[in-house]
């Protein structure tokens, strides 16, 4: 907590009515999948479904945590009183730290909004006996899924100025991401996160997918500092 | 299918011999297992001198090595059994015991052989680590339709069976091999006792075969001059002896059974039969008895047909054939049990509101929390709300799991006739709307199995009672049955004339209480506890093919296989008196934590009719 930019900005999210507004809808829709999918439903295909459910929940949970997550970076959503990382770059900050400060902001948010949906998964997941080390796999993945797409935020809000044309880009590579990447040929389309979500849980994803996630969120991290860096030459 | 495992610890020092099919399957496991088991060789004996027979339950004999350290250790048998849909899956039994360094175990371990053509494996575990292991392939030549034992020192004798049966498979045994549980003797159709030594059999031992012969069983003692018959059958034995003499001419021995008696003179022991029994003469003395004692037939014989110079004889087939009887049908099917029960398991309806009302609280005391205090320290408050949520929300989804669970089952308790003894078949079908892995405990005492497999099953021992554990699917339920004995001595009689029924139904009533006979059924009504008497007149009979379709009735228990018509019930030699029994009955049961769930069981009597068959004027 010794980063003034990641102090502000917890403190900025903690006190937004956004962020508020943002957690509400997400338990809300996390509350309502997770009591939908309470009543089991019997039929020819009924185990395959089932065990769906908590997969279902944790797919809702994956795109609504990486949405906002990334949203917030890219300031598609402008949290109240959080400085961009354009502004904070005039302050006595140094690139560097601003951008550690917002990847890490964006770490907290992203694993704090897990933390809030995981008595709903647990209900889900519970009532199945779904696997504990499966769904801790699958959470993970879903936080650096969040983490490397809100990286991508955050390079997208420093490198482009137009609002419309960061919020096009921006949605453009998450359709990309969760989308685009079931067009790829397997084992690469299991870099896709609903995909991976499902290998996760069953315990058959490889490691080299959280390591992709993390290597691209790393790489946007230095293409936000380089960028930044342009503002103070 | 397994009965409570016996062991004998520390057998190394006074460890018997167990038959040759000891030997044998020691052979096998030595030339076929991997190299742990040639290191330390696993003795494995399957059924009774290695002949099955498929469905039933048989004896398991396991010999470790000396234990090369004490501690926690297990018996794991596995056995192939074929499942609907998915294909094949595995029987697990095991046996739990403390192993001691050094000593030598042996574990008996009643186990239900389905597919016969895969082997059975079996491993020894120690500190979760396997230290011996063997697989015992299944000789085809021994699996048997109808299975003769003979407990004798001879390997010969029996080889007139495949004239009577030619699905019969003989075996020869000692008395170590005998089941100390009478439900090891199910696949069994004779047993045949020539050289018995009743000090080396076990307390369990004599219990296991005196119940099998009353709930069923067919038992031939072969008395030999100079023996004494074991004390232990004397209360079931329709003959006690006389004296040996030397039989010349047993004119009358071949004309009863047929065939020339070989020339004598014919080593035989005279015997004095008890009042009722049916006798068979050689020159005028009494050589043959047999005898019905419960539901069992029980003969003794003073001549041996299994040694020369009657070994020769060809009547001796006819001897055979009356011994082995007819193959008795199933009273009630375990498949057909299964298909009554119809066990619907739906979510609880408690546990889906309070999920709604808790779901509505931890979202609204977030909210609250975060609008009362928007502040880091209330972000964390809101992290420790959310901490203490998942705690609470998997004690509802476990409880909500627990109340959802449906055990379902039915036991059909056969009275055996003027024995203090009733054969108790328990089916129960478990349903879990949501999937996932079950346990349920049989009965202490049963032996348990499988009636429909759904997935590879888990048979746990722990002490008497047997622990199942299997994964259902959420939309089949698991059908399993458990096979015991309880003590009853219920009893019913048809006065002269077949006019009037007098029941002693002990301690319980019996609702919808009905009489059975040749496809005709009585209603009834209910009968109270004790003695009762009931006018049975010759009208107001109904079919039993309309009884069975009656599904409020505890006649549709008694079904044939895929079929509407009745099942074997009505084909009984005797009338039989049936209905709803109110007394206690060994039943399965859930984990105490699933005691919440829900549970439906009938119990249903079936008392043997003694006296004349009632008069019935066809409806």
């Amino acid at each position: 907590m010794s980063n003034p930019v990641l102090r502000g900005d917890l403190r900025a999210r903690a006190a937004s009515r956004k962020i508020f507004a943002i957690e509400l809808f997400y338990l809300g829709v996390l509350g309502v999948l997770a009591w939908l999918g309470m009543p089991p439903e019997l039929g020819a295909q009924a185990a395959e479904r089932t065990t769906s459910l908590t997969t279902a929940l944790l797919v809702v949970e994956a795109i609504l945590v990486t949405y906002f997550a990334s949203a917030c970076a890219a300031q598609e959503i402008a949290v109240e009183t959080e400085k961009s990382p354009v502004d904070l770059v005039f302050a006595p900050f140094t690139p560097r730290s601003i951008v550690a400060g917002k990847s890490l902001a964006t770490l907290a948010t992203a694993g704090y909004w897990l933390l809030l949906g995981a008595p709903l998964v647990a209900l889900s997941a519970g009532i199945r006996q779904d696997s504990a080390a499966g769904l801790v796999s699958a959470g993970a993945l879903i936080a650096v899924v969040a983490w490397s797409m809100g990286q991508l935020g955050m390079w997208l809000g420093i490198a482009i100025e137009s609002e419309f044309s960061r919020t096009l880009a921006h949605w453009g590579l998450l359709l990309l991401v969760f989308v685009g990447t079931l067009a790829l040929p397997m084992p690469a389309r299991t870099i896709n996160p609903v995909l991976g979500i499902a290998a996760a849980q069953r315990g058959e994803l490889p490691a080299a997918v959280y390591a992709l996630y993390v290597a691209f969120g790393l790489a946007c991290d230095g293409a936000a500092r380089r960028t930044l860096r342009r503002y103070l030459a | 299918m397994a009965a409570a495992p016996l062991r004998n610890s520390g057998a190394g020092a006074r460890a018997r011999p167990i038959g040759r099919a000891l030997a044998l399957s020691l052979a096998l496991c030595a030339a076929a297992g991997p190299p742990a088991a040639a290191q330390a060789p696993l003795a494995v004996a399957v059924g009774f001198d290695g002949a099955v027979r498929p469905g039933a339950p048989a004896p398991l004999d396991v010999q470790t090595p000396p234990m090369p350290a004490g501690g926690p250790a297990e018996i794991v048998v596995e056995t192939a059994a074929l499942v609907p849909q998915t294909g094949r899956a595995t029987v697990s039994t095991v046996v739990p015991f403390q192993a001691v360094a050094g000593a030598v175990e042996r574990v008996r371990v009643p186990v239900v052989i389905q597919d016969v053509r895969r082997p059975v494996r079996v491993r020894l575990m120690l500190g979760g680590r396997v230290i011996a292991r063997a697989e015992v392939p299944l000789d085809p030549a021994r699996i048997a339709g109808r299975l003769v034992v003979l407990v004798s020192q001879v390997r010969a004798g029996l080889g007139a069976l495949r004239r009577v049966d030619e699905r019969a498979v003989d075996a020869y045994v000692t008395p170590d091999a005998l089941p100390a549980r009478w439900q090891e003797y199910t696949g069994v159709d004779l047993l045949v006792l020539r050289d018995l030594d009743p000090s080396r059999l076990g307390e369990a031992q004599r219990t296991a075969l005196l119940t099998w012969v009353r709930l069923g069983g067919r038992l031939v003692v072969i008395a030999r001059p100079g023996m004494p018959l074991p004390a232990f059958l004397l209360p079931i034995l329709p003959a006690h002896l006389e004296g040996a003499y030397a039989l010349t001419s047993p004119a009358d021995l071949a004309a009863r059974f047929g065939g020339v008696v070989p020339a004598g003179p014919i080593p035989a022991v005279a015997l004095v039969p008890q009042p009722g029994a049916d006798v068979a003469r050689a020159a005028g003395v009494p050589v043959v008895a047999g005898a019905a004692e419960g539901d069992g037939h029980v003969s003794v014989w003073g001549i041996d047909p299994t040694v020369p110079p009657l070994a020769e004889w060809a009547g001796r087939a006819r001897l055979w054939a009356a011994a082995l009887g007819a193959p008795a049908p199933a009273f009630v099917d375990a498949s057909v049990l299964a298909e009554r029960l119809n066990p619907r398991a739906p979510a609880d309806r408690f546990s889906h509101v309070a999920a709604g009302f808790l779901i509505a609280l931890y979202v609204a005391g977030l909210a609250v929390l975060r609008r009362r205090r928007p502040t880091p320290a209330g972000a964390a408050a809101g992290a420790a709300v959310a901490a203490l949520a998942v705690a609470v929300f998997v004690t509802l989804a476990v409880g909500a799991r627990a109340r959802s669970t449906a055990l379902t089952q039915v036991a059909v308790l056969e009275q055996a006739s003027g024995a203090p003894v009733a054969r108790a078949l328990i089916v129960a079908a478990a349903a879990v709307p949501y999937g996932g892995s079950v346990e349920v405990a049989a009965p202490p005492g049963a032996v348990a199995a499988p009636v429909t497999m759904t997935g590879d099953l888990r048979l746990r021992w722990r002490d008497e009672t047997a622990v199942l554990d299997g994964v259902v699917r959420p939309d089949v339920s698991w059908v399993f049955q458990a096979l015991t004995a309880v003590p009853l001595r219920t009893s019913a009689r048809f006065g002269p004339g077949g006019r009037t029924l007098t029941a002693d139904l002990d301690r319980a009533g019996l609702r919808d209480a009905a009489v059975w006979w040749h496809g005709l059924v009585y209603p009834l009504g209910d009968l109270p506890a004790g003695r009762t008497a009931r006018r049975v007149p010759d009208t107001g009979w109904r079919r039993a093919a309309d009884a069975v379709a009656d599904d409020q009735s505890p006649a549709r228990f008694f079904r044939a296989p895929e079929s509407q018509a009745p099942g074997a019930i009505a084909q009984l030699p005797r009338p039989v008196l049936v209905g709803e029994w109110s007394g206690p009955a060994p039943m399965f049961a859930l984990p105490q934590r699933l005691r919440a769930g829900r549970a439906g069981q009938d119990v249903v009597l079936v008392v043997p009719i003694a006296g004349p068959a009632p008069r019935v004027v066809q409806p």
